[in-house]
């Protein structure tokens, strides 16, 4: 009896047991998108850089270009574009995702404790690409493909045509991974005055 | 031959017996201290969907001093224990200055940390304190409450 007695006050002294408390909160949220040369993120990188109160900030901006010879301005065979991007490595895994120089990598993600939650991928299109003499070519000229090395099935980021305006391209569900090829091409759809057309489409990764 | 057997299944049953009626007593820890006991939990990587991606680790450091004064004399382990948690399951791994035992722990389970005599009424040590967690189920602060229980050894 006594010692049934002991065990009952031990046991109702495990209820008031002290205890150091350590008070955990979650991790941040963090959105990285890479569009041709970027700072790349993979899996291994050093969370102390990105991620957690870090960046992957990077300035570059690449340029996708085409020159149409006089003899076939306007006949409305699509010229294919390529760019001055080197970087075809997926930033997800550093594998040979896009051939470059003729297709820019599009990829990132949006991280966020929980398991619900979506980021829009949007581009932000110019009417119109303009040479130095201010006359147009409007910027629906221009069209894309979408591919992966590697990949089968549909592309996260699909292929189509900017429109001016806010463009929205793909969505990106949480804590997943999306990256496509863009192949460009001009549609070369109309006569237009000699000159350089130029025009910046800028894209944008943004979240709730 | 028989008798022998039933001396036998006798000690079998006394040893049964001594084992179940050792007693566990909570071990008064108030006197810890944790530095920077509010930790805000970084991703093991930077990117989703790689083998780490989910996992959200944290540091902290705690000075434990757990108030033996009670079993002065005895002889017993000492286990800190975290109940399970609502997040799923919380590892904690820990080393120390050599007072206590380094070792590991998962939420609802305990691990020795002291075996030995209790001599000095208060054991100190300052523990180096890991935790990790999925990163995916922790939306919210929690708390994670950590405590010490005795096993007392009979005399």
């Amino acid at each position: 009896m006594i010692r049934l007695l002991s065990g009952l006050i031990a046991l109702g002294l495990c209820f008031d047991a002290p205890a150091y408390v350590v008070t955990i909160s979650p991790g941040v949220r963090a959105v990285y998108l890479r569009v041709g040369t970027g700072t790349s993120v993979t899996y291994n990188s050093n969370v102390t850089t990105f991620g957690n109160n870090g960046n992957a900030n990077n300035n570059t901006i690449n340029i996708v270009s085409v020159v149409v010879p006089a003899n076939v301005v306007g006949n409305g065979a699509n010229r294919a574009m390529t760019s001055n991007s080197s970087q075809g490595t997926s930033s997800l895994d550093s594998y040979a995702f896009c051939d470059v120089p003729a297709e820019i990598y599009i990829g990132g993600f949006y991280r966020l404790p929980g398991n619900s939650g979506t980021a829009t991928l949007t581009a932000t299109v110019p009417t119109s690409l303009t040479n130095s003499s201010g006359q147009t070519i409007p910027f629906s000229q221009i069209s894309w493909t979408s591919s992966g090395n590697g990949d089968t099935g549909a592309q996260p980021i699909l292929a189509g045509t900017f429109t001016p305006g806010s463009q929205t391209l793909a969505s990106f569900p949480v804590n997943t991974w999306r990256e496509s090829c863009h192949s460009f091409a001009y549609g070369n759809d109309a006569v237009v005055a000699a000159g350089t057309f130029t025009g910046q489409v800028t894209y944008t990764l943004s979240a709730p | 031959m028989k008798a022998r057997l039933v001396n036998v299944t006798l000690l079998a049953a006394l040893a049964l017996s001594v084992s179940a009626t050792a007693a566990t007593y909570p071990v008064d820890d108030s006197a810890s201290q944790v530095l920077d006991s509010s930790l805000r939990m970084k991703w093991d990587s930077v990117a989703p969907q790689s083998v780490r991606g989910a996992g959200v680790s944290g540091v902290t450091t705690v000075l434990v001093r757990l108030d033996t004064d009670a079993w002065n004399g005895r002889q017993g382990r000492i286990y800190m224990t975290l109940p399970e948690q609502p997040i799923g399951q919380v590892t904690a791994s820990w080393t120390t200055h050599g007072t206590l035992l380094p070792g590991a722990l998962r939420s609802g389970e305990r691990a020795l940390v002291y075996a030995g005599p209790l001599r000095q009424g208060l054991i100190e040590d300052t523990l180096r304190l890991v935790i990790q967690a999925d990163g995916q189920k922790l939306v919210r602060t929690e708390q994670l409450r950590f405590s010490f229980e005795l096993d007392l050894e009979t005399p």
